[in-house]
């Protein structure tokens, strides 16, 4: 009962540490297994990350992945259908430092596959108020990204990115978000987070020219009530996002973004024993159309803004309306019972936890299976 | 602003999703590491 517990008793002691972005690092390695699959991408992604605390206040976490993905996306190659794996390796190491209510972290990500490289750096400072019952966060970073292409170019985009020649991509972003606990079993959360781009942002093999500037915004709120009679917990999400184009766009009479959508979310948890609990998520996803999204297959359907995006292009299924449903059952196991077990005693004192989950889209991506396992032990 | 209790999950969600939708702040899943080309 791991997760719902962890809320129960932030609450009833008034301390908000459901954010484990406040909390301190404990000493901690956990490794997991993702498994992403639609009709013509599958991706498997095994994950390390250890956290440990040091003395003075201070901790480090690391992690390392590994995404292999093998595709048969249409757009994969120049001459059609082109079934091809790639591997992207990521790596982040971040430091904390915590002094009285007040907690400092900075850190520094990599990650690099065959055409994108990527470089990000991220902080954050969160402070605890009103007697430990409150957290304000505000997080804040940039990166700075290469995107290249494999394959000889044939994009329309000003920029022709290559291996040799990969297109910059620039993103700086900032969160600030405040955490309230309301009574013993009541903690809530709103957030306001904000990104701008410029540069290179559109696909390199889908021959597509996007705006070069996106400012993008959302706003969150949270809730979480646990039910001790019954050690039942459940959250709900809502999220609202918006973007635009800071300024005037020569390409575009207006604002070509302006893509908005809403997210819903809720999550249950359940501790059905001492060492056993079950979470159930629901995740439902409606989005509008960016403002130059034009149907290639059917320009009837938004004829003005065909004809009006005949400078700017896209391709991604992303920037046309869509939904999504996600629902995910995953389940959660203390291995206290494998204590003085031959071999598998080693793991009795960590926890294992597996997870199935049916990503529904109405895009020409596909509905997906997800399958994630992990197992952390703590030293 | 993490409700999240565990980190490594919530990047894979970021991940994914952001590669099928269009509504992250462009920071959670660099590359086409995403099968999405």
């Amino acid at each position: 009962m791991r997760r719902t517990l962890i809320l129960a008793a932030a609450a009833a002691a008034a301390v908000v540490v459901a954010d484990r972005g406040w909390a301190r690092a404990e000493n901690l390695v956990t490794i997991r297994g993702q498994y992403y699959r639609e009709p013509s991408t599958r991706v498997v992604q095994p994950v390390v990350e250890v956290a440990k605390d040091l003395p003075g206040g201070t901790d480090v976490r690391a992690h390392y992945l590994l995404d292999a993905i093998t595709s048969a996306s249409a757009a994969s190659g120049p001459t059609g259908d082109n079934i091809f794996t790639e591997y992207r390796s990521e790596a982040s190491l971040s430091g904390g430092v915590t002094v009285e209510r007040t907690q400092l972290r900075l850190g520094y990500k990599y990650s690099a596959e065959s055409d994108y490289w990527s470089h990000t750096l991220f902080g954050s400072v969160a402070s605890r108020l009103w007697g430990d019952t409150a957290t304000i966060a505000l997080s804040f970073g940039g990166s700075a990204d290469l995107v290249g292409r494999r394959s000889p170019a044939g994009n329309v985009n000003p920029c022709t990115p290559s291996i040799t020649r990969p297109c910059p991509l620039r993103t700086i972003f900032a969160g600030l978000g405040y955490s309230q606990v309301i009574t013993p079993t009541l903690l809530t959360q709103i957030g306001y987070e904000t990104s701008y781009q410029w540069g290179y942002l559109s696909s390199p093999y889908r021959m597509e020219n996007l705006p070069d500037k996106r400012w993008r915004n959302a706003v969150a709120g949270r809730a979480a009530k646990y039910f001790p009679s019954t050690s039942t917990g459940i959250q709900l999400h809502y999220r609202y996002y918006w973007d635009r184009y800071p300024g005037d766009n020569p390409d575009w009479n207006g604002d070509p973004w302006g893509v908005k959508s809403q997210t819903f979310e809720t999550r249950v948890f359940q501790g059905i024993s001492r060492d056993v609990e079950v979470r159930f998520t629901a995740r439902y996803y409606p989005q509008g159309a960016a403002n130059f999204w034009c149907d290639q297959a059917d320009q009837t359907l938004r004829p003005n803004e065909c004809n009006q995006s005949m400078r700017l292009v896209a391709r991604q299924p992303q920037l046309d309306a869509l939904k999504t449903f996600f629902v995910e059952g995953k389940v959660y196991w203390e291995a206290r019972a494998l204590r003085g077990q031959p071999f598998f005693g080693w793991f009795s004192e960590g926890t294992f936890e597996l997870s199935y989950g049916r990503f529904y889209q109405t895009t020409s991506f596909a509905d997906a299976h997800v399958l994630q396992t992990g197992y952390s032990l703590p030293f | 602003m993490r409700f999240d209790a565990d980190p490594l999950e919530m990047r894979f969600r970021q991940h994914m999703f952001g590669s099928r939708e269009a509504s992250d702040l462009g920071y959670g899943q660099p590359g086409g590491g995403c099968g999405c080309n």
